[in-house]
């Protein structure tokens, strides 16, 4: 009874927090005009979406934001297994509403801003990242913080996350925490991460002679700890921490990589410079709003339910 | 044990999670043997064929398929089918039945030709002898007699596939592998999780042998 309670309150409050945006009374007239704007683009639609500067870009859209707004659908590819960021939530039924966590209400909010349709698709990293280069989706939200390599295949968005706490770090064994006090102790070591993802630049550059072993997804990695197959995982101290709650054998060290750049982006393919112009707007005004916070209140309190 | 107790758990509160992937890995694995057992058939008469260039063109597409990974298909499949004109909507789950479907179909085609061309050569010349029509040969000699040759090796694919499809959880196709991600991702306990879907693959693929020996037996036992 009070689990459902709860969830009703939280979908409630999620479901308040979009109307509070730009969704409540400028999506359904954006939408109008993106449905007739089909035959009035060549005269200028307007668009009221609440903010000047978005509706001036999307007034003058072109390449894959027309298509966009023509279509009246966004597409969006993510690696859905990343609690808090992105999870798929085992009672929700219908597919695209199982879809949750902060990074898919991000993706909601483009979608509502937009004034189109969401479709999300959930699939592992390597594939969201040759999704959207490839130019199969329109964006890709999936927790992708912003490296050089990712800003030269891809366009990015400005930041719309940062968080201090999520800093890059390591998964130890928990008898073994106390032999690594510094980052020097990690040479030599045999580290796990996943493939194509910040850890693995860190590890690279940051540890001399790293042993490395590199896995397709983060929970593989963690599963070749626990097998004794290497000595440490690293990993992002938000995605690490629940999964030393559930497993008590391991532990986050103390010890962190040298990084600052914690700021997590939107992916668009490369040259798709009207798109990533609107969502950065939008991401203005969420980070304005404070919108990202309670939506990872909100999903760090349904993991906690969901956990066993 | 922390380890069982966190299988009863798991099992307990997402037990039908399980059940629903186990429902589409079988789903996955029998539209793929018999979508591709129907292709495979036609592919395989035109391995076959006395005309060279259908012969050949037949021999390279189950080469080409035989002889690349499977989850590099899929990956092909899924970046270039929808860049077919009209096909721009197409989802991933079709994607990866089509893909799942095509490469069961060149290895059905080779279970069809050997299959076929270990009936006897006595049984087609008898035939010719009566005069019967080149069709009716294939169709009322040959092809019954082969089918008991290709019913187990239908089978062992059926159980391939099974395994195979676990490559589909690449893209989410909600199979078993999709639901052990799911709740792995949720609970953080990868190895339980495993476990559970390990388990499920043995009982499937256990259970299916068993019933095709039975099956095979009884199939001898007609002839």
């Amino acid at each position: 009874m009070m689990k459902k309670m709860f969830a009703l309150l939280m979908a409630l409050t999620m479901t308040a927090s979009l109307l509070a945006g730009c969704g409540s009374s400028a999506a359904p007239a954006a939408s109008a005009v993106a449905s007739a704007s089909a035959s009035a683009s060549a005269s200028g639609a307007k668009y009221n979406t609440g903010m000047p500067e978005l509706d001036s870009i999307l007034n003058n859209a072109t390449g894959r934001l027309a298509d966009i707004l023509a279509a009246g659908k966004i597409t969006c590819v993510s690696e859905v297994a990343f609690a808090p960021y992105e999870f798929v939530d085992p009672d929700i039924s219908n597919e695209q509403d199982s879809y949750v966590g902060s990074d898919m209400e991000l993706a909601r909010y483009i979608a509502s801003c937009l004034g189109v349709k969401l479709e999300i698709d959930n699939v592992v990293w390597d594939a969201v990242a040759t999704g959207v280069q490839d130019g199969k989706y329109d964006m890709a939200i999936s927790g992708m913080l912003y490296t050089e390599e990712r800003a030269e295949a891809m366009d990015l968005s400005d930041i719309y996350v940062t968080d201090e706490t999520n800093v890059q770090t390591f998964i130890v064994p928990k008898d073994k925490v106390n032999d690594y006090t510094q980052l020097s102790d990690f040479d030599g070591k045999r580290i796990a991460y996943q493939m194509g993802t910040v850890q693995q630049e860190l590890v690279n550059n940051q540890l001399k002679n790293p042993v490395t072993s590199e896995f397709s997804s983060v929970q593989d990695a963690v599963l070749a700890l626990q097998s004794g197959k290497c000595d440490a995982v690293a990993i992002a101290y938000q995605v690490g921490l629940p999964m030393v709650e559930a497993n008590k054998d391991l532990v986050i060290s103390d010890v962190n990589f040298i990084y600052d750049k914690n700021g997590l982006v939107v992916a668009c393919k490369k040259g798709e410079s009207d798109l990533v112009a609107a969502i950065n707007v939008i991401i203005a005004d969420e980070i304005s709003k404070g919108l990202y916070t309670d939506w990872t209140t909100a999903a760090q309190a349904r993991v906690k339910e969901l956990g066993l | 044990m922390n380890f069982f107790f966190n299988i009863k758990k798991i099992l307990a509160r997402y037990g039908m999670k399980y059940v629903q992937g186990t429902v589409i890995t079988l789903f996955l694995s029998l539209i793929s043997v018999l979508l591709g057992s129907f292709l495979g058939l036609f592919i395989s008469l035109a391995r076959m064929s006395k005309r060279k260039w259908i012969s050949r063109i037949a021999s390279v597409y189950i080469e080409l398929l035989r002889g690349t990974p499977m989850l590099l298909q899929l990956y092909l499949f899924w970046i270039l089918l929808p860049k077919i004109p009209g096909l721009s909507n197409i989802g991933n789950l079709t994607c990866v039945c089509i893909a799942l479907v095509i490469n069961s179909s060149a290895y059905m085609a080779e279970v069809f030709r050997a299959g076929i061309q270990a009936v006897d050569s006595g049984q087609r010349e008898a035939a010719v002898s009566l005069g019967m029509k080149e069709r009716d040969i294939m169709r009322k000699v040959i092809f019954p007699q082969a089918l008991r040759n290709i019913l187990p090796a239908m089978g062992n694919e059926f159980i391939v596939m099974i395994k195979e499809t676990s490559l589909a959880s690449t893209f989410m196709a909600g199979e078993i592998m999709t639901t052990m991600k799911q709740i792995q991702s949720i609970t953080y306990l990868a190895l339980e999780s495993l476990t559970i879907a390990g388990i499920i693959y043995l009982i499937l693929t256990l259970g299916i042998s068993k019933l095709l020996s039975i099956l095979e037996r009884r199939l001898n036992a007609n002839g």
